[in-house]
């Protein structure tokens, strides 16, 4: 799946209007999205094991295999993303089944490429998104070889005009001194508690399409749709194209 | 005009120029014998004594002027000669403007008099000469008559009175557009009362687009197909008095569904209630509005109906002229009880509310023609919500596969409803039947009913179900949506005196109208002590399942069952000497020293139990007794015995 996207910036104080807005445009009541995303990187040791050389005569072998396998490619950041609700954050702790499932919403495996460099109208990446049903979701990430990071609440609204998805949200982080450094956190704070990522203040607008696959005809319909969705929102939201880059998901 | 300072000295002529022979001799003599006649007069004590009184004379005027108090008279400064240079050019315009008014007066005296004298001919332009042509005005000499005092009272008097009809005109044209315009203050007030009141009441009222002073209101709904959506929007319109009256393009007089429950026979029993019809000029704006949006709902059920419709010909309903026909009577349900005054089918058309619809007197089945009405209208409304919640979420990505969006289930759902409540009724009277049979032949059948445990506790299941995104009546729809499930324990392990181990035959039955049931389903599952008697292979240990897809099949798989269980737990082990057969209901029956055998059959058939039998001395001339439920004069196991001891 890919997904085409456009951002704006929505200050604090017309949060509101903004939103009152959209739901009247998409006709619907927002959603309220509340996710907590965990950040995964890999460890390099594990994945570069392939191209160590070793001595002798296993060189010419060696050789040959490279040859055969695909380069080692570029590593890639990964999150795990579990959907919650405002029960979720208020309540103590956030209980595990004996069958592995957590009270609290579901999680998933979440996998966002580098914008493509040929699309100049929006931002268009490659997005895989698998859900874990049940199971310890940390612990899969770690056997897979991925490292926790680090974590942040994604908080905010979500319309859905025809097939443009509106996420009106901001990024929140816990206080420094709850942050885990081994596993995603097993109680979670309510909002009030939570800061907000970089001393920023505002809203972050996001309009996506998603298609199936990145066939040139379905991209020019999804185009012309997220188009359409800016031409009407003109005047109340900017939306843009961020830099690709700032959209990189890669280790460096 | 402006008045010109009489006193400033002013020459109609140009500034001088200088002069290069101003100061030869030549013209200073000249000027000298001007001023002073001759040079010989001219002395040196003279003209010292000339200057000496100049500059007196001046002195004096100095003086005088400053005891006037002005001094601005001092010397020409570069501002008075500004002042003069305005003044002149302005002067100069004023001569202009005369020359040119007098050239009009002679232009036009000429012209007058051109016409009998040749004078003007001369000295008019020749700009009018080839304008106008000479001779083009004319002019009369009239004795000038003396006035008539009368006619001059009488033209006072016509005067006056031209003005005091005027007055009274003026008068009336002012009342006029008091009048008016309190008409339209009086009409705003109540264009704007009556948009607050709807509006006070939640109904939505907005800017027409494209017409910037129009407001109009939304009654339709927002999930509803397109064509509908747009209709769900009229314009406020004022009348005359200011009120409100809904434009809402073509006129349509408002519609409603009507549900009409016939019989097999074709007769109409019952019809639905349709919408009060009262007279659209006395309801209030707010009625109207109310009026259109029933319309427009009824309206679009009727065209998901039709639209569903045609994909159920399968189940008995079909399209006849606009109307659906619905048939809810099973074939099978009306081979069992062919009563042609029960109720067979519905028919649903779409008519309009102005006919002369109440009059139709009550009739047994309106209550159920209203109930059908009910529940397509709450399917209708359910669909709607169910496709708010289907937008709000979020969509799939976008393919170049064709999205195929099914007809909403509105019908199928009242239909599947019929269809389970007749199947559970030809089960449940089969299985009567069949415990009345028995009894007859001495055997006793305890069975039991149990109905889908989502309706046998709805409130419970409700609130179980209930959540933040989805309202209790909501829930409620859905199970009602759902699949229903009827299942009937037969205990055959009663019918044996010593009652041991669990020798249940469930039949359970599943109706909806969907993939993949599409239909009633019927399920026989078979316990495993009973599927061992029956001697059915059962390598699993637990319950044995069959499923069959219609009522008939479904019965003569158990009647089949309960015919072979007879034979093999309840016969054979009582009497000695009888064999069973192995998967079957035949008996046999050998008697040493006779080469035949008598064979007996249990048979179980649409619920009536028989014993058929051929004795091993008269094989050609079989006989057969039969329980169907009526008073017997001998149970089986008694026509059993006497059998055998005929035999014997």
């Amino acid at each position: 799946m890919h997904e085409i996207l456009l951002f704006g910036q929505v200050p604090d104080l017309r949060h509101e209007s903004v939103l009152k807005i959209l739901a009247g445009l998409a006709a619907m009541q927002p959603q309220r999205v509340i996710e907590r995303h965990a950040i995964y990187r890999p460890y390099r040791g594990q994945v570069q094991r392939a191209s160590i050389h070793t001595g002798g005569s296993q060189v010419v072998q060696n050789a040959k295999v490279n040859r055969q396998e695909p380069q080692v490619k570029d590593l890639y950041y990964t999150k795990l993303v579990q959907s919650l609700t405002d029960d979720d954050l208020n309540s103590e702790k956030l209980t595990v089944q004996s069958n592995g499932k957590s009270t609290a919403g579901s999680w998933s495996f979440q996998f966002h490429d580098v914008p493509e460099p040929s699309m100049k109208q929006a931002s268009q990446r490659m997005v895989a998104i698998t859900a874990i049903n049940e199971g310890d979701p940390n612990a899969w990430m770690n056997a897979l070889g991925y490292n926790y990071l680090s974590e942040h609440i994604l908080e905010g609204h979500r319309v859905v005009h025809e097939n443009v998805i509106v996420l009106l949200h901001r990024l929140l982080r816990f206080p420094p001194e709850m942050r885990s450094r081994q596993a995603p956190r097993e109680q979670l704070l309510p909002l009030n508690d939570l800061n907000p990522f970089k001393a920023q203040t505002g809203y972050v607008i996001q309009a996506s399409i998603r298609i199936s696959e990145p066939k040139p005809e379905i991209i020019k319909k999804a185009l012309a749709e997220l188009t359409k969705f800016k031409d009407q929102v003109k005047g109340i939201v900017d939306l843009t194209v961020v830099d690709r880059l700032s959209l990189d998901t890669r280790i460096k | 005009m402006g008045t010109i300072n009489p006193n400033l000295p002013l020459a109609l002529r140009a500034w001088p120029t200088e002069d290069k022979d101003a100061n030869s001799i030549q013209t200073l003599i000249s000027r000298i014998s001007q001023q002073h006649r001759h040079a010989r007069h001219v002395t040196e004590k003279g003209l010292l004594e000339e200057i000496a009184n100049k500059t007196a004379n001046n002195n004096e005027e100095e003086e005088v002027s400053e005891d006037d108090g002005v001094e601005t008279l001092t010397e020409p400064t570069t501002k008075n000669l500004e002042e003069l240079y305005k003044d002149k050019s302005e002067l100069f315009q004023y001569c202009l403007t005369a020359r040119e008014h007098a050239a009009y007066a002679l232009d036009l005296i000429s012209l007058l008099i051109s016409k009998k004298s040749k004078t003007g001919e001369q000295t008019v332009s020749p700009a009018l000469k080839e304008a106008a042509g000479l001779g083009t005005l004319g002019y009369d000499k009239w004795q000038n008559t003396q006035t008539n005092p009368q006619t001059q009272e009488l033209e006072d008097l016509i005067a006056t009175g031209q003005r005091a009809k005027s007055l009274n005109t003026a008068a009336d044209t002012l009342l006029k557009a008091a009048t008016r315009l309190e008409k339209e203050v009086r009409r705003e007030t109540t264009y704007w009362e009556e948009i607050l009141s709807i509006s006070e009441k939640g109904w939505s009222v907005r800017r027409v687009p494209r017409q910037r002073l129009t407001l109009g209101v939304q009654y339709g709904f927002l999930e509803a197909i397109n064509q509908f959506r747009s209709r769900g929007f009229a314009v406020l319109r004022s009348n005359e008095s200011g009120n409100i009256e809904l434009d809402q393009g073509m006129l349509q007089k408002p519609k409603g569904l009507r549900i009409r429950v016939t019989t097999s026979d074709g007769k109409v029993v019952g019809t639905s209630k349709p919408p009060l019809v009262s007279n659209m000029a006395e309801l209030s704006l707010e009625d109207h509005i109310h009026k259109a949006r029933d319309s427009i709902f009824e309206e679009e059920l009727f065209h998901e109906l039709m639209l569903e419709a045609r994909v159920l010909t399968g189940y008995h309903v079909n399209l006849r002229e606009q109307t659906i026909h619905a048939n809810i009577a099973l074939s099978e349900a009306s081979a069992l009880k062919a009563d042609p005054s029960l109720v067979s089918g519905f028919l649903i058309d779409l008519v309009t509310l102005d006919e002369d619809l109440m009059q139709t007197k009550k009739r047994p089945s309106d209550n159920l023609a209203q109930k059908i009405a009910l529940a397509l209208r709450v399917l209708l409304c359910y669909n709607h919500r169910w496709r708010l919640r289907k937008r709000s979420g979020i969509p799939p990505p976008l393919s170049d596969k064709p999205q195929n969006t099914p007809a909403p289930p509105i019908l199928r759902p009242v239909l599947s409803y019929f269809h389970y409540t007749s199947a559970v009724s030809n089960l449940r009277d089969y299985v009567h039947k069949v415990s009345k049979s028995l009894r007859s032949a001495g055997l006793e059948l305890e069975y039991s009913l149990k109905q889908d445990t989502n309706l046998s506790n709805l409130s419970k299941t409700i609130a179980s179900n209930a959540n933040d995104t989805r309202s209790e009546v909501e829930n409620l729809t859905s199970i009602l949506i759902n699949p229903l499930q009827y299942s009937i324990t037969l205990d055959l392990g009663s019918l044996k005196v010593n009652n041991t181990s669990d020798q249940a035959l469930v039949i359970e039955s599943l109706g909806q109208l969907y993939p993949p049931i599409w239909g009633t389903q019927y399920a026989v599952i078979v316990t495993p002590a009973l599927s061992s008697i029956l001697g059915y292979e059962n390598n699993r240990s637990g319950s044995v399942r069959y499923e069959l897809t219609s009522f008939s099949k479904a019965i003569t798989h158990i009647d089949h069952m309960l015919a072979v269980f007879i034979a093999h737990a309840i016969i054979a082990p009582d009497f000695e000497g009888v064999r069973e057969i192995d998967k079957s209901a035949e008996l046999i029956k050998t008697t040493s020293g006779v080469k035949q055998s008598s064979r007996f059959r249990i048979n179980v058939k649409n619920g009536s139990l028989s014993l058929y039998w051929r004795r091993a001395s008269a094989l050609k001339h079989p006989e057969e007794i039969i329980w169907d439920g009526e008073r017997a004069e001998k149970g089986l196991k008694e026509v059993m015995e006497e059998m055998l001891m005929k035999e014997e």
